[in-house]
């Protein structure tokens, strides 16, 4: 065997790589059936809403407000409220952080127009990880595959392997529940508005008072890939009659860091950014928060809602058109 | 690179189709090897593999050097250097920081306010596996056991060689090293039989490892004063079967993957939780340190030589794999705790032999030997030798056989994946791996692999990146 010539070698390892890749081939198979005929790969409304938003995004005319960011924009703000104080129509993008801030920033370029207003409002995770998580990304790809085109070419081969797993697990928790429940698995039904504002029964429940304090916000390091993508965003915006400003997600009380958003507001001015606000006027009581430290209860999003306003209306008074409505 | 990643998906079958079509000849396949082995290393942190070849380039130089030279003193100088090196390099990334704190702990004991600084040091990936490997080979070298290589590609391909660089199995050169130098042919059944022992290692892994981890960080996290005994046993019960399935997984797939090269690595698990003494679950569990430490540590400082010498030598040795393992008091105590489970046998006179394989009638002599593997796997887990000492004692103090603390732990469903591999590994005890051998019908073949193939997709956990456990040692 040892004596055997390299060309026979290499035709013998061309065999046994095709019968392997046949057997990878079999499993793509069932993957790709599950992917055509299966349930979505992570049945969640939560999710769905990447449709909504994306429709909205492409149909509303501008000038407009687009608002980026993660969940603390699907829980917390009053778009309609918004709208009305700054007289055009807002789109409310905010779905979940870890789509990473590169993705979102793709999402609302489609439809940045003359005369929009983009509104930034990225949670503490977004600043120090620009990357999205893969897996969750494809969760949302799975309901709007036409997003894989604002995806780079060389992620999306990782993209479909992990929406080829999570439908055959997708298909296996329902044939499972099937089986033993005799229906298919039941998923919260989450009330999206057409704006994309999330309104749901969670808007009522209190985050416990004995919760821990989230370690993951005990220190900000920001990915410097975080400013190559505002910056790009930037000229984009500028490219097109639009302007970026920023804001800040709501924080609870145990989680703020004065020292570390006093520096986030530096930074941001410092690399050419305009903040609105303060981070300090973002801290909210703890009790105004539901399952997490950034998604507020109804309260909340009423006194964030208003906060946010009064400082556009502040700081770009020509964007703002109605200052004279009675705070609630 | 994790072999658990899409990254290593990539990779392995891009190394493969080059290695095999386009580095056709010796000398290119291992300068392809050793290109390979360095980019696998690099994918995890690229300031370390200066590490690495700093390591290999001083073991070349100094084993050459040592076999240019007749002296044995001139020799014995040589090998010191290589042991301060390798030594200094392990001191330096994994154990100064631990002696730093131990020392400052014991000098607060004693009554003074020590400043020392408190070290962060990143530990470089697999650098305890490849210390070991290049130093067995400058002490055989001093030994007269090996000749020293002149050909750097080949002895660099030996250190680093990927399928086994980050984890073992801790190859000794006299057996790798002439595979670098003997021309390679594809064994076409050889290589299906090393992707089934991978496929075999990646069930172990994703289908009972990462999922029994899941539990056993659950449990280890609890304040065992608080929980029931039934709990702080699953949650033993999880890690010791988390810790097997995670690294004698790893070492399937690496043993796998070589074969795939056409290399052959030594066998580095040989089913430890079928053992019948202490002393055969030694032969049998992570075998390559196992055979160093016996070959480098035991037998040079006397081995069985007079009764209390050999108590020492034992002792010593199995502290020294337990410090091995990690820079912690937990680390220590486990390879001492293992050494006192030896010490009756060896104060009966038992000698290591090779033994037939288990049968049934075994099992009353194999479930007490597991027992005292668990509890010493507490030690391993937990965070402190107290805390270690709590859960074990509170499994007793706390237990309440009451149906709702025992029903949730009994009916997780990856306690049936855990009896598929026992029954799976105790139908194939005397071969190499489960699925060495398969049914004659193609059909019911490849019925096996996609039903595998299925269980470990359907258990893979997308959002999480499971390391495995000895990557950190």
């Amino acid at each position: 065997m040892l004596n055997m010539p390299s060309s026979t070698s290499a035709s013998e390892a061309l065999r046994f790589a095709i019968r392997a890749s046949a057997c990878a081939g079999l499993i793509a198979l069932l993957a790709a059936a599950a992917m055509q005929w299966g349930p979505p790969a992570a049945p969640s409304n939560y999710m769905r809403a990447t449709v909504l938003k994306n429709n909205r995004l492409l149909r509303a005319g501008s000038p407009k407000v687009i608002l980026i960011g993660g969940s603390n924009l699907a829980f917390g703000v009053d778009s309609d409220r918004l709208g009305e104080a700054l007289c055009r129509p807002v789109v409310n993008m905010g779905l979940t952080a870890v789509l990473g801030f590169r993705f979102i920033v793709e999402e609302a370029d489609q439809a940045i127009g003359e005369g929009d207003l983009v509104i930034v409002a990225v949670e503490q995770s977004s600043y120090e990880c620009a990357d999205p998580d893969l897996d969750a990304l494809a969760t949302v790809l799975d309901y709007r595959r036409e997003s894989f085109a604002l995806i780079p070419p060389a992620r999306r081969p990782r993209l479909w392997l992990s929406l080829g797993v999570l439908h055959l697990q997708s298909l296996a928790e329902h044939a499972w529940h099937w089986v033993a429940m005799g229906g298919p698995p039941h998923y919260a039904d989450r009330r999206w508005l057409p704006n994309g504002d999330l309104v749901t029964d969670h808007l009522t429940a209190i985050m416990p008072a004995d919760a821990p304090a989230p370690q993951e916000y005990a220190s900000l390091e920001i990915d410097p890939q975080f400013w190559v993508i505002a910056a790009d965003l930037e000229r984009r915006a500028a490219r097109k009659g639009a302007a970026v400003v920023y804001s800040f997600a709501p924080l609870a009380e145990r989680a703020y860091h004065p020292d570390d958003m006093e520096r986030l507001t530096r930074e941001l001015a410092v690399h050419g950014h305009r903040v609105v606000g303060r981070a300090a006027d973002h801290v909210y009581a703890d009790s105004l928060f539901f399952d997490s430290w950034h998604h507020l209860r109804a309260p909340g999003r009423r006194l964030r809602t208003e906060r946010l306003i009064e400082e556009v209306c502040t700081a770009r008074p020509g964007e703002c058109c109605d200052l004279s409505r009675p705070r609630e | 690179m994790l072999f658990n990643s899409f990254a290593f998906g990539v990779f392995l079958p891009a190394a493969f189709a080059l290695y095999w079509w386009v580095f056709r000849g010796i000398r290119a396949q291992n300068a392809f090897i050793l290109a390979a082995s360095w980019l696998f290393y690099a994918w995890w942190d690229w300031r370390f593999l200066g590490l690495l070849i700093v390591s290999t380039a001083a073991d070349y130089g100094i084993g050459l050097r040592i076999g240019a030279i007749d002296d044995d003193r001139r020799r014995r100088w040589g090998l010191w250097a290589s042991v301060a090196i390798n030594i200094g390099l392990l001191g330096c990334f994994k154990y100064l920081g631990f002696f730093v704190n131990s020392a400052a702990e014991l000098l607060r004991a004693l009554g003074f306010e020590p400043h020392l600084p408190v070290l962060r040091i990143v530990l470089p990936v697999g650098i305890s596996f490849y210390t070991f490997q290049t130093l067995s080979y400058t002490i055989d070298i001093h030994r007269r056991q090996l000749a020293p290589t002149r050909d750097f590609i080949a002895f660099a391909g030996f250190v680093s060689f990927f399928p086994q660089l980050v984890a073992g199995p801790i190859e000794r050169a006299r057996d790798l090293l002439p595979q670098f130098h003997r021309p390679r042919a594809f064994d076409r059944a050889d290589a299906a039989d090393g992707l089934r022992q991978m496929l075999w290692g990646f069930f172990k892994k994703i289908a009972v490892a990462d999922q029994l981890g899941a539990m056993a960080d659950v449990v280890f996290t609890l304040d065992p004063r608080t929980a029931s005994g039934v709990t702080l046993f699953f949650g033993a019960l999880a890690f010791s079967f988390q810790i097997y399935a995670d690294f004698s997984g790893y070492s399937d797939i690496a043993i796998g993957c070589a074969r795939l090269f056409g290399f052959r690595l030594s066998r580095n698990f040989a089913y430890p939780y079928f053992s019948r003494s202490i002393g055969e679950f030694w032969r049998r569990w992570h075998i390559s340190l196992s055979s160093w430490l016996r070959d480098y540590v035991y037998l040079p400082l006397g081995g069985w030589r007079g009764k209390a010498g050999r108590l020492r030598n034992i002792l010593i040795t199995f502290g020294t794999s337990g410090l091995w393992h990690g820079a912690a008091w937990t680390f220590v105590g486990w390879g001492l705790l293992h050494g006192l489970y030896y010490l009756p046998e060896v104060l009966a006179g038992r000698r290591e032999r090779p033994s037939a394989a288990p049968t049934w009638r075994d099992l009353p002599r194999m479930v007490p030997v597991f027992g005292l593997v668990m509890a010493a796997w507490v030690l391993f887990r937990a965070q402190s030798i107290e805390l270690a000492g709590s859960h074990l004692y509170r499994i007793f103090a706390n237990a309440r056989l009451r149906p709702y603390d025992i029903v949730p732990w009994i009916t997780a469903g990856v306690w049936w994946l855990v009896a598929l591999m026992l029954a799976a590994e105790w139908r194939s005890r005397r071969d190499a791996h489960a699925l060495e051998r398969m049914p004659r019908t193609m059909a019911v073949r490849w019925l096996i692999y996609v039903v595998l193939i299925l269980v470990i997709l359907l258990r893979m956990e997308l959002y999480a990146e499971h390391a495995f456990i000895y990557f950190r040692f």
